[in-house]
């Protein structure tokens, strides 16, 4: 019987690290990273990656639940590489969503800011933030299902799953 | 101010990296007689990943305070190497964990003395390339 909690536990750490680790080293690799990190302070570098690790964390908890960790386990792979997709863009929805809503809550209360030209904002960045999602969710599914499979390879069939 | 909380994130690095290469080298050595205990093994993959995520956070920390130049130069280039070490260990580490989680009693002590034994070689080069970077 597989460990539900350390599967989504570590699925979602995975995802987290991940995502972060193709930004460096692409950046790095196009020689921007200096650059990039100039801007980011180091308090809020560390609070956007505690929140996309929370996002990563709530959305593989619904991705992974019992019936889709036992046809994952099983072989199965329409079912798992769907709800990676869902839970990908739901990712990339809190992403946009949490940040903007921090930047413009203050200036909303102050009346500075004009709310029509912000939800046209929030509405075209959500569609995008979608798409983007899904295509990362799909991309760290099919990742995820590639390690379960070398899994396979190596133990034993004696109880797994 | 900058500079204490510079050194609070290089100090959390270094102490991150020590745990997961500790944890990682006792259940190899552990391994080596019979299969350590689930529950040892459990423990150490629920703190693997969770300091995993704090090395990563301070090791961006890290970068982005050291300003690290292009792939091009030498220090460049180690840090390309550094990076793509870290890439598979965080893949290797899926599949370890995964296995863990997954496979129950079907995991032996073979298993347990390849995988941990390959997250501490992983982990140990990782520290000598860190070396090389903070020191030239």
């Amino acid at each position: 019987m597989a460990d539900r909690r350390l599967l989504v536990w570590t699925v979602a750490s995975f995802h987290a690290a991940g995502l972060t680790l193709a930004f460096v080293a692409l950046a790095h690799a196009g020689g921007a990273l200096s650059d990039l990190l100039a801007g980011l302070g180091t308090l809020a570098g560390f609070a956007g990656y505690g929140y996309l690790w929370a996002l990563s964390y709530l959305a593989t908890r619904w991705v992974l639940d019992d019936e889709t960790v036992a046809a994952a386990t099983d072989g199965a792979v329409r079912t798992p590489l769907l709800r990676g997709t869902v839970g990908g863009s739901l990712v990339g929805l809190g992403a946009l969503l949490g940040p903007l809503l921090l930047v413009v809550v203050p200036d909303l209360v102050a009346g500075s800011a004009n709310p029509g030209s912000i939800a046209l904002v929030a509405l075209i960045g959500s569609g995008v933030a979608l798409a983007v999602g899904a295509v990362v969710g799909l991309a760290f599914a099919l990742l995820d299902l590639a390690a379960l499979r070398i899994v396979g390879r190596i133990t034993p069939a004696r109880d797994r799953r | 101010m900058a500079g204490a909380l510079h050194v609070a994130v290089r100090t959390l690095h270094v102490l991150g990296a020590v745990a997961l290469l500790g944890g990682a080298a006792a259940l190899w050595i552990a391994a080596r007689d019979r299969a350590p205990s689930r529950g040892h093994v459990r423990r150490y993959e629920w703190t693997f990943w969770g300091v995993l995520g704090v090395v990563v956070a301070t090791g961006v920390g890290n970068a982005g305070a050291l300003g690290p130049p292009g792939p091009d130069t030498r220090w460049g280039a180690v840090l390309t190497v550094k990076l793509a070490l870290v890439v598979a260990l965080v893949l290797g580490s899926l599949v370890r964990t995964l296995a863990v989680a997954t496979a129950g009693d079907a995991a032996d002590g073979r298993f347990y003395r390849r995988a941990y034994g390959a997250t501490t070689a992983v982990l140990a080069a990782l520290v000598v390339l860190a070396e090389v970077l903070a020191h030239g």
